[in-house]
């Protein structure tokens, strides 16, 4: 610690250079930041998953609906099933064809059973599970277009009404959001929750769902709960595929094409960069540096400490420029438009992102540091001192 | 002119001398070609989605559906309807006086795409009579067409490539049961090819619960017949659709992943040309230092100030450029013709195979950028050198 003054001292002995190099390390760490965040979004399905829970669908994964009549049958397989709950949506717009709100039609039963993450008020729960037009609206969307609880919510749908009409005339009677505690991370509400038995009454196409959430009470079980599930339909005439709940997510998110790699390639391409850029500007530093090093051993420094010193002032700049360009990222990040990555979705960054680059930055400095450092230690004093 | 000759013999001094800082020139060269080289693939990519989207849409071709934002579960034709759709006025009619115009059903399926294994939605045109004729790019070029009332799929070019089990002669289990290959077609560059081709009475049983169609695609008889379709349908109790052509679809279909791949491209480029812009002044500033000596030589023997700036911005921009027309080749080699899969919108997960394009105006504009980080770079070591006291420089020497 007491040689920090120095090696602070050699780091602004050219204050441009170590300025730009900084730079490229606080803009390469920005964009690393930035590239994660949009990794983590594609991944939020999966991260939220809970181990107790199941996906029921259709043999052929979305390819085919279920019957809503399944719920109760699905509920009869196994004690240790807590509850299965249809999940239907409803596409449909607010006002401006552009604002696009996702409806999911449920039992309104099973809503906080099948997922106690959601928070949301009794009084106004009751009331959402006493009225069939009663909807709930995730906190984020509400506010975000300004509804109030007890407001009147047409929602414009293209799903084909009965009535003829295009119209969903909802009521709004609370709002919900996830438990950030639970949850382990920011997710604004987005969804818009409504009566399963009011899409059938409404829609000409009904009694059917897009897949079930079931509930376990021990996880442990839940692999032997889905091939239950999926043995009790067997032979029917639509059968099932139960898989867990992190597995649907992933089988989704595989559907965009690989993601995670093509991020990593950009990000593999930005750190090879970087390498070159830090190791070359260290060298720079060295080679301009050589009579003082050569002093410094006259006065007494070891090759080690004076090896370490040039290591040290590797490892600070990155670790700087690293922290910079993280906790601009971090800054930056949750001004992204939402919907950047899909309908309602925010890109948010995680501190465990955030820990793995910095290590990255300590790590770039090592290696950055790794010839300077040991030309530092070969060096001789006659040599070195001659160059003066 | 003279000041020409100057600054063409600083210019060659400079590059002559290059060898001798190899190492940090070599670094300006990789990291721009770093960052032209990933900017360039993501607008190839963001580029080659569009083109599979534009290639299939024409405006002598239109659809008709239910409403503009949704083709998926939603969009319907009732079987009521599909002959009042088919006789609108507008629509073209083959010698025989039929409208050519197809009834349309998609059903998407699980498949396993070849490259990474994962079960991926592949989806089949289940058609009417007249799809070859509104179709005329899509040919056949093995085996042979479907039989009409029977499970037979003919499948893309593209399909075939990229999902497993769609060999000539195959039986596929889809959806709604077995289908045999019987053919394969090609409609090159379109999203046609992504797709499986049957008979859509034959899709019907056993995946439709309600028995109606997406959507109908006929064909104008003429270049004022748009409105004359559209006038029908909207004067029709019997229909509450809308008619877009071909080409509007496709466009609207793909412009939000199209956008968002091109914007994601660019602002990835911008962030990575600013950390190339800070390498090259980096590397630039120890090239002006070392070339102090020659600098103040050629000083003091009645060269100019302007000539040893533009040396250096030459230098600047030789390498810079170097460095982007190496990304862009490095881009177009790796990437160009690559093909990949990804969702296309639409609520039944359909999967829409593309290729990478990196077209000469993406090359381009790597190049450009290249340039212009290597202008911007080289602007303040050159007023550097410019301003290099020329007494104190020599003295040092």
């Amino acid at each position: 610690m007491k040689y920090l003054p120095l090696v602070w001292a050699m780091l602004w002995r050219s204050k441009a250079r170590t300025w730009l190099t900084f730079l490229s390390i606080v803009v390469a760490f920005l964009l690393y930041g930035a590239l994660q965040a949009v990794s983590a979004t594609f991944m939020l399905g999966v991260r939220l998953s809970g181990d107790d829970r199941l996906i029921v669908t259709y043999r052929q994964g979305l390819t085919k609906l279920l019957p809503a009549a399944y719920q109760s049958r699905i509920e009869a397989v196994d004690p240790d099933i807590i509850v299965a709950a249809p999940v239907m949506f409803l596409p449909a717009t607010w006002k401006d064809p552009k604002n696009q709100i996702q409806v999911l039609a449920t039992d309104p039963e099973t809503l906080v059973p099948v997922d106690p993450r959601i928070v949301v008020d009794p009084a106004q729960l009751q009331a959402f599970k006493s009225r069939r037009m009663a909807v709930l609206a995730g906190r984020a969307l509400a506010e975000q277009h300004g509804w109030k609880v007890g407001d009147r919510l047409p929602l414009q749908s293209p799903v084909q009404r009965k009535d003829g009409t295009e119209v969903w005339e909802f009521d709004l009677v609370g709002t919900f959001e996830l438990d950030r505690a639970r949850t382990g991370v920011e997710v604004p509400a987005q969804l818009v929750v409504m009566h399963l038995d009011a899409y059938n009454e409404g829609a000409t196409f009904s009694n059917y769902v897009i897949w079930y959430t079931v509930r376990v009470r021990d996880p442990a079980r839940a692999t032997a709960i889905g091939k239950a599930i999926d043995a009790s339909f067997r032979n029917s005439e639509l059968e099932t595929r139960t898989q867990s709940e992190a597995d649907f997510q992933r089988g989704f998110v595989k559907q965009f094409g690989n993601v995670g790699k093509m991020m990593g390639a950009i990000l593999a391409a930005v750190f090879f960069t970087l390498v070159l850029v830090a190791g070359n500007a260290m060298m720079q530093a060295f080679r301009e540096r050589v009579p003082e090093l050569a002093v410094l051993k006259t006065l007494g420094f070891g090759n080690g400490r004076v090896a370490a010193l040039i290591a040290a002032e590797s490892l600070l700049l990155c670790a700087l420029g690293g922290a910079v360009g993280l906790g601009l990222a971090r800054a930056l990040v949750p001004l992204a438009p939402a919907g950047l990555t899909g309908p309602g979705s925010t890109l948010f960054l995680e501190p465990a992102t955030l820990a793995t680059g910095f290590a990255l930055a300590l790590g770039l400095g090592a290696v950055a540091a790794l010839v300077p450092a040991w030309r530092s230690a070969r060096l001789s004093v006659v040599e070195g001192l001659v160059r003066a | 002119m003279s000041r020409l000759r100057q600054v063409a013999g600083v210019t060659r001094l400079a590059l002559a001398a290059l060898p001798q800082r190899a190492g940090a020139s070599l670094v300006v060269v990789l990291g721009m070609a770093g960052v032209v080289a990933v900017m360039v693939a993501l607008l190839a990519m963001g580029e080659g989605f569009r083109q599979t989207f534009g290639n299939a849409g024409s405006d002598k071709r239109v659809i008709v559906l239910k409403s503009a934002d949704d083709a998926g579960i939603t969009s319907a034709v009732t079987r009521e309807q599909l002959p009042i759709v088919m006789n609108l006025p507008g629509l073209a009619r083959d010698p025989d006086g039929k409208p050519v115009a197809v009834g349309l059903k998609f059903m998407t399926s699980e498949l396993r795409e070849r490259a990474t294994g994962n079960e991926v939605g592949v989806p089949m045109r289940g058609v009417t009579g007249q799809a070859f004729r509104l179709w005329p790019e899509v040919r056949i070029v093995e085996g042979r067409a479907f039989d009409w009332g029977k499970r037979e799929a003919i499948v893309g070019r593209a399909a075939q490539r990229e999902f497993a089990g769609l060999e000539l002669g195959a039986t596929v289990e889809l959806t709604n049961g077995p289908w045999t290959v019987v053919g394969v077609f090609e409609a090159p560059g379109t999203l046609f090819e992504s797709e499986l081709w049957g008979d859509v009475e034959m899709v019907f049983p056993g995946f439709s619960i309600t028995g109606q169609f997406s959507a109908v695609v006929g064909e104008l008889a003429g270049p004022d017949s748009l409105q004359t379709l559209r006038d029908a349908v909207s004067t029709n109790p019997q229909l509450s659709h809308v008619v877009l052509t071909e080409a509007e679809y496709y466009a609207t279909q793909s412009a939000n992943l199209g956008q968002a791949m091109t914007a994601f491209g660019y602002a990835v480029g911008v962030i990575m040309a600013l950390g190339a812009l800070f390498s090259a002044v980096n590397t630039l500033y120890a090239a002006v230092q070392a070339r102090s000596r020659e600098i103040a030589t050629l000083r003091a023997l009645g060269f100019g100030a302007a000539p040893v700036v533009a040396s250096v911005l030459l230098e600047s921009m030789v390498l810079c450029g170097a460095g982007a027309l190496l990304g862009g080749v490095l881009a177009w080699l790796a990437f160009d013709g690559n093909s990949m899969s990804t969702l296309a919108g639409g609520q039944d997960l359909r999967q829409i195979v593309f290729a990478f394009r990196v077209t000469p105006g993406l090359m381009l504009q790597g190049i450009a950028a290249g340039a212009a980080v290597g202008l911007l770079g080289g602007l303040f070591p050159a007023l550097r050198a410019a301003r290099l006291p020329i007494a104190e420089a020599l003295r040092r020497a």
